[in-house]
């Protein structure tokens, strides 16, 4: 398929580049066929139905008519599919609302090809019906265009993958999963998707088993220390690894699968460009894309996507002002010239960055290990210790578990007494019997050790630059470094790569953000017929249970403000009213285009043009009729048309 | 401002005598097959009083008449389904410099009739988009409906334990 490098945020799109794109994404979107997950029943629709493109398939042995059938019984079949995902109980609002998008979309699909086929012209056809012909296919292919780009558009919003068009379509990570099953509030069962990943995933389900078990292993090895021929076996059945995974709250167990996904990512050559703009494909950033690795879909990067969003929509202004001009025949170009601040230094970045947000936790604080995320935006060094250091600091919990177990076993092993340290390098693992001895994963206590020690002395390295970092972060100079010790930081980054599971901040935002739309179900709904008190909700839950309490406010006024910002469609009461004052809002805006029109000539201006309209009407009836009868007789007379006609209504 | 046409072109059975789309494909398989002939005989002169010609030029009259009201009935579709007016208006402006004077006249009926709402027909206005968001709709006034439930079911609950803690701190002082 041809890749290109399409700007997300165009001032104007050369009509040219239209084409390109219009014929890009209709391949794009009909090539796309991958269910995302077995337990959502509903997804929004799967596939996407391109008549054109699947007329063209067609078996070419077949006779024109026969493929025509051929392609309405296989748009109606489609149709019926979508519309009965479109009515499934399990359709959430989401779904239903990209299904709309689908239906629409392959609609004006189906027409288009419709017009095509009817409309064939060619040169040697009288100019009247090239014109029509033209005319006709034209309206159509903008309304296809229209309906297409609304889809895309949804798309793009909820930040499919579909939609980055340098992004490979073929597999799915949980991650994408996540965030497209809890689009604007979808609900989504969390531990279903969980599960669901884990049966798929083979890799992921070992490592985890591995690791629960190892835990699970060494807090009980007091208790269930067994021998077999000289070695040290412990009675574990393969479940209790899971059982344990699935007894950590929610969060904990997302973050080990996203954690186990970042370092997969970290392995692969390709970067996600679904938030990044094309100009930014330089060889400068190219070294930045440990921080995209790391941090894929990061909630700063999506705030930022949004916030161009934001400013794409305050453009649009400009781009309607181009418009007027358009109509008042004045092209004029300059109107659309950004404005791009003048940025030298990193304080003036962040000072940038931060400009407009009132709030102090929106601000990028250049003391946050965070910076780092936004220093690859701002186009920063890579190697900058700051960040290195305070990765250390969050990953301090799991150096100490590593060196808490590494204790633990240095303690069994004095208990054992029966060989060095060094000398156990693997502790079997048995499933219940003791004659079936599997051999479990070699575990390599030195190499943790060596892990350990090797951070630790980066960050006795890294904490005085810190120091100097926070003084002075502006004049901010590169540290000079001999050879070895450049090698030892890379070796290190190498080893962060894998071992950063996933930022504390990234994971709070993601599961408060899952969470705001995890609304409780009434489960124990009580229906006597009390009176209800008169104070407010917030007075019980503090005295009941005041952390919960918090939480749950915060989550309900935190989903009202969302319906109210964010909510896709905005209809209150009437669906008329809220689309009416939009557009008696954009009347004002477009005055031009209210007041001067001109009537296009159609022949329907006037009660006299009625009359002529009839009439002429009334010819063409017996001009349709003589025609038909034509029609027959050359049926009759050749028998070629046996097979029915596509156009059947 | 008023629609450019009588409200009644704009439904899509509106316009009178607008073949089907079997008559459509039957006028042209007719006039092409005419067409075919004049090739096969060379004959460059093209007879326009055929009835074939005939029919194939009042279908383009129609055809014309009908693809401006379909593209309005589009832009209200889009419309309604919640689009902005600024985002559809993008979406329709033309490429071709001529086109824009019918762009405009096109827009602003398409405003003009969801501003007259309660005039229109909506069932003849065939806006299959905006019934699905009808329906959404409907649903999403329920989850609403919902969710108020549950505070109030709540607000019960909350009455309830703190009157029957009131209650029993009472009774206790009386005891004492």
């Amino acid at each position: 398929m041809p890749k290109y490098t399409i700007d997300w945020y165009p001032n104007f799109w050369t009509p040219l580049e239209k084409e390109r794109l219009f014929l890009f994404w209709r391949e794009r979107y009909s090539l796309y066929e991958r269910r995302l997950s077995y337990y959502c029943d509903s997804q929004g629709g799967i596939g996407f139905f391109d008549s054109v493109l699947e007329y063209q398939k067609l078996d070419s042995s077949l006779s024109e008519q026969e493929k025509q059938v051929k392609l309405i019984n296989a748009f109606n079949t489609r149709k019926d599919n979508l519309l009965k995902e479109f009515y499934l109980v399990e359709s959430q609002i989401e779904d239903k609302k990209r299904l709309a998008l689908l239906l629409f979309a392959e609609e004006k699909g189906f027409e288009f090809w419709q017009t095509q086929l009817l409309f064939n012209f060619n040169k040697d056809d009288i100019p009247e019906f090239i014109k029509i012909g033209r005319e006709s296919i034209e309206l159509n292919e903008r309304l296809y265009k229209a309906a297409l780009s609304a889809l895309i558009e949804y798309d793009r919003e909820n930040l499919s993958l579909l939609t980055a068009p340098n992004e490979e379509i073929h597999g799915s990570s949980f991650r994408e999963r996540v965030l497209w099953f809890s689009r604007k509030g979808r609900k989504l069962e969390y531990q279903k998707l969980i599960n669901e990943e884990l049966e798929s995933n083979f890799e992921l389900k070992k490592r985890i088993l591995s690791k629960y078990l190892m835990i699970s292993q060494l807090s009980d090895l007091d208790s269930d220390i067994g021998f077999y021929n000289g070695r040290v076996s412990v009675d574990l059945n393969e479940k209790a690894g899971l059982e344990l995974f699935f007894k950590e709250p929610i969060e904990k167990q997302l973050k080990e699968i996203l954690g186990f996904e970042q370092a997969n990512f970290a392995k692969r050559s390709y970067v996600p460009d679904i938030l990044l703009s094309a100009e930014s494909k330089n060889a400068e950033k190219l070294k930045f894309q440990r921080f995209r690795l790391i941090s894929f879909y990061p909630q700063k990067l999506i705030d930022q996507h949004l916030k161009k969003r934001k400013n794409d929509e305050a453009n649009n202004k400009q781009r309607l002002k181009t418009g007027y001009n358009l109509v008042n025949g004045l092209v004029e170009r300059g109107v659309l010239t950004l404005k791009e601040p003048k940025i030298t230094t990193l304080h003036d970045k962040i000072e940038y960055f931060n400009k407009g947000k009132n709030h102090d936790h929106l601000k990028v604080d250049p003391n946050s290990h965070y910076y780092a995320v936004h220093k690859d935006i701002l186009e920063v060094l890579e190697n900058d210790p700051t960040y290195l250091s305070k990765v250390l600091d969050e990953n301090n919990e799991l150096i100490q578990n590593v060196k808490r177990l590494i204790e633990r076993r240095r303690n069994n092993a004095k208990i054992l007494e029966t060989q060095d340290l060094d000398k156990i390098s693997y502790i079997n693992l048995t499933r219940g019997v003791v004659e079936d001895i599997t051999r479990g994963k070699e575990i390599d206590v030195k190499a943790e050790l060596n892990k350990v020690d090797k951070l630790e002395r980066m960050r006795s390295k890294l904490i005085h630059s810190r120091d100097f970092n926070k003084r002075r972060i502006s004049e901010q100079q590169p540290i000079n470094m001999t050879m070895s010790e450049l090698d030892e930081l890379k070796e290190n980054q190498e080893f962060l790569r894998n071992s950063v599971l996933i930022n504390e901040e990234e994971l709070d935002t993601l599961s408060t953000y899952l969470q705001t739309y995890h609304l409780n179900t009434p489960k124990d709904l009580d229906d006597s017929d009390s009176e209800s008190g008169d104070g407010d909700i917030k007075i019980m839950f503090e005295e009941d249970n005041g952390v919960l309490f918090e939480r749950d406010a915060h989550i309900k006024k935190y989903t009202k403000k969302i319906k109210r910002k964010k909510g896709f469609f905005n209809f209150k009461g009437n669906l008329f009213d809220s689309i009416k004052q939009g557009i008696s809002e954009f009347k004002q805006l477009a005055e031009n285009v209210f007041e001067v029109k001109q009537k296009p000539a159609l022949g329907l201006e006037s009660k006299q043009h009625k009359t002529i309209n009839k009439v002429t009407t009334f010819e063409f009836k017996n001009v349709v009729k003589s025609v038909k009868s034509l029609f027959e007789l050359k049926k009759e007379q050749k028998l070629q048309h046996n097979a029915p006609t596509p156009f059947k209504r | 401002m008023s629609l450019t046409y009588l409200l009644e072109y704009y439904y899509i059975d509106g316009i009178e005598g607008i073949p089907s789309l079997l008559d459509q494909s039957i006028i042209i398989d007719t006039y092409k097959d005419y067409s075919r002939n004049l090739r096969k005989q060379k004959i460059k002169e093209v007879d326009y009083n055929h009835i074939a010609v005939k029919a194939t030029l009042f279908l383009g009259e129609k055809v014309r008449q009908q693809n401006y009201f379909i593209e309005v009935r589009n832009m209200v579709n889009m419309l309604l389904s919640g689009m902005q007016p600024v985002e559809v208006f993008q979406l329709f402006f033309p490429e071709k410099e001529k086109e824009v004077e019918l762009f405009k006249a096109k827009f602003s009926d398409a405003c003009h009739l969801i501003m007259m709402n309660e005039e229109v027909n909506w069932n003849r206005m065939g806006c299959s988009n905006y019934h699905y968001y009808k329906h959404i709709e409907n649903l999403e006034n329920e989850s609403k409906v919902q969710i108020d439930f549950y505070e109030v079911t709540n607000r019960i609950k909350s009455f309830l334990k703190t009157s029957s803690e009131h209650i029993i701190e009472k009774s206790e002082e009386d005891n004492a």
